[in-house]
């Protein structure tokens, strides 16, 4: 049964979908909140420089040495990004852009003059394609999974592990840096592990959705869940739920119109979004409207 | 731990040395010696911009001096932490962050649980223990999001009073409160004091620090002086701390500069 399962070629391409938005929206929560969501845009088109260059060195397109390889470039970039603002010549936010797009270029540049006749392609680099992840397959306990879907699980199970060991540590760091080093607990260590793991989860989420949809996976369904709850511990699996919905139906609809899959799940992402926006401005509306007395004031 | 051969200055809740703290290029705090005895309430005052914030923050370790040291109890910071509470600015967080009264104050345990462990019943009880002290217990499941300034204030008094600190050190906890609150931590502040702990209080208001603590530290990025209460409110030190903008001080009222000039409207 779970053969015919990883026969099933639409089976595959939404299985991995989940498995990207799942793993995604583990350290997507934290960034979010944290206020560094975009930093995700950084690291991910920063990668594309470190697989290239993993590449050039070990002719290796996936497994663990491209994991760490080029999870490094987006540790790199946020460590090349905060000595440029430590020199107090450039501001933070152009820092960001002056190390990402850089080595964003030099990326293109690479897979452009060594790299022609490979499968590395500077459109599947950008944007991925979640169609074809079942080409390139490895024997899992005598089954034929896609490498990309190996990779997604490792890493899925890596982040998990992450944030519910340091759940409260992760929590007080977010929320309150200053308190959580005065308590001597870490908080920069913490936050560049979260940093590390984003990237390493971009690097194994490459071939199924490339760099730039990856940031919606990390930042829209956290975005949409922090909208539906206020509880912390809710707003991961929701998220995680939300990636889900984007992904089946995105499938479905990229079939049904032949566009391309991976783009269709991110634009689900993004009308999910919206959706629960309206809803929440619908539902304000009509609070206003009626307002009960004695009631406390609905947050914000 | 640590033999009593290693501590320097144990006998000062908090002893500050030669210290200077820089941002960039511009000096926040010069040369700054400092002796705060324990069992006291202190206020630290200034103008805007002079480096009462900073001071807190380098006794708490966050940030890197350029000279000096610092002690507390005798130790240094990094051996100190379990003694030491820290109430930085309500600004200083995101109050939409999820989590309720009850989480925050809980944080308060995070390093006594330990890295790993998760947070137990226990642990909840003495965060509603702590709540009720500052008169919040009603708001425990309620969002941070939903507090006033004032409430918002007495939770992260509780989340400090949870440390079960010997020195505790506050970052203008009255700054936009409400009179109720105010009143609450005052009082807090002060039952903390006659236990034998010793609180230093960052205060913007010169008109109320009379009245209200014993003992001051008056800063301008310089040490302008420090000491009892009665000692250091004197007209002169305040002009040296405060200078131009003790333009209205009238002399004849000398016993309590304050009141008559503007030199208090300062938030």
């Amino acid at each position: 049964m779970l053969a015919a399962l990883f026969d099933s070629i639409p089976a595959m391409i939404v299985l991995t979908g989940v498995l990207v938005g799942a793993a995604a929206a583990l350290p997507g929560v934290f960034l979010v909140l944290r206020g560094n969501a975009m930093l995700t845009d950084a690291i991910s088109h920063s990668i594309v420089f470190g697989v290239i260059m993993v590449w050039l060195l070990t002719r290796e397109l996936s497994g663990p040495v491209q994991l760490i390889g080029a999870g490094l470039t987006g540790v790199l970039t946020v460590a090349l990004t905060e000595a440029l603002t430590r020199t107090g010549l450039v501001k933070t936010d152009a820092a960001i852009g002056l190390v990402f797009s850089m080595l964003f270029a030099t990326g293109i540049l690479l897979i452009g003059i060594f790299a022609r006749q490979v499968h590395l392609h500077a459109d599947t680099i950008l944007l991925g394609e979640i169609g074809f992840v079942w080409m390139r397959t490895t024997p899992v306990l005598g089954v034929a999974v896609p490498v990309s879907m190996v990779m997604l699980g490792v890493v899925l199970v890596l982040n998990l592990v992450f944030v519910v060991l340091f759940w409260k540590e992760l929590k007080l760091a977010t929320f309150d840096p200053a308190l959580a080093a005065a308590l001597g607990l870490a908080p920069a260590a913490l936050h560049y592990t979260l940093l590390t793991l984003t990237s390493v989860t971009a690097v194994a989420a490459f071939d199924a959705v490339g760099p730039v949809l990856f940031i919606a996976f990390v930042i829209v369904p956290p975005a949409t869940a922090l909208l539906m709850t206020r509880r912390l511990a809710l707003i991961v699996p929701l998220a995680a739920a939300l990636s889900t919905i984007a992904c089946v139906s995105g499938y479905f609809l990229a079939v049904h119109w032949n566009v391309a899959i991976g783009g269709m799940m991110a634009t689900m992402t993004g009308v999910l979004f919206v959706m629960v926006l309206s809803m929440r401005a619908l539902k304000r509306q009509l609070q206003h409207r009626r307002p009960v007395p004695g009631n406390p004031a609905p947050w914000p | 731990m640590a033999g009593s051969a290693d501590l320097h200055e144990p006998g000062f809740a908090l002893h500050v040395e030669d210290l200077t703290v820089r941002y960039g290029s511009s000096i926040a705090l010069w040369d700054i010696d400092l002796d705060v005895p324990p069992g006291r309430l202190v206020a630290i005052v200034g103008p805007n911009g002079s480096g009462k914030s900073t001071l807190l923050k380098s006794v708490m370790g966050l940030l890197r001096p350029v000279a000096g040291h610092i002690r507390i109890f005798g130790e240094p910071i990094s051996r100190a932490r379990s003694r030491v509470a820290y109430v930085h600015q309500r600004a200083e967080v995101d109050w939409d962050f999820p989590a309720t009264v009850l989480e925050v104050v809980t944080m308060g345990l995070y390093r006594r649980i330990g890295w790993l462990r998760p947070v137990r019943k226990a642990h909840r009880q003495a965060a509603l223990e702590a709540l009720a002290e500052v008169g919040m217990e009603a708001f425990a499941t309620r969002q941070i999001g939903q507090l006033s300034g004032g409430q918002q204030q007495r939770v992260f008094i509780a989340r400090a009073l949870i440390q079960q600190a010997d020195l505790v050190l506050l970052d203008e906890p009255l700054a936009g409160v409400d009179a109720v609150s105010e009143d609450i931590i005052l009082s807090l502040l002060r039952s903390l004091r006659d236990r034998g702990k010793s609180v230093v209080v960052v205060h913007h208001d010169l008109s109320t620090v009379r009245r209200r603590f014993d003992w001051m530290v008056l800063l301008n990025r310089r040490l302008i002086a420090q000491g009892e209460m009665r000692d250091v409110y004197t007209p002169a030190n305040l002009k040296a701390a405060y200078g131009g903008q003790m333009a209205v001080f009238d002399a004849a009222d000398a016993d309590d500069p304050a009141r008559s000039g503007r030199v208090g409207g300062q938030v």
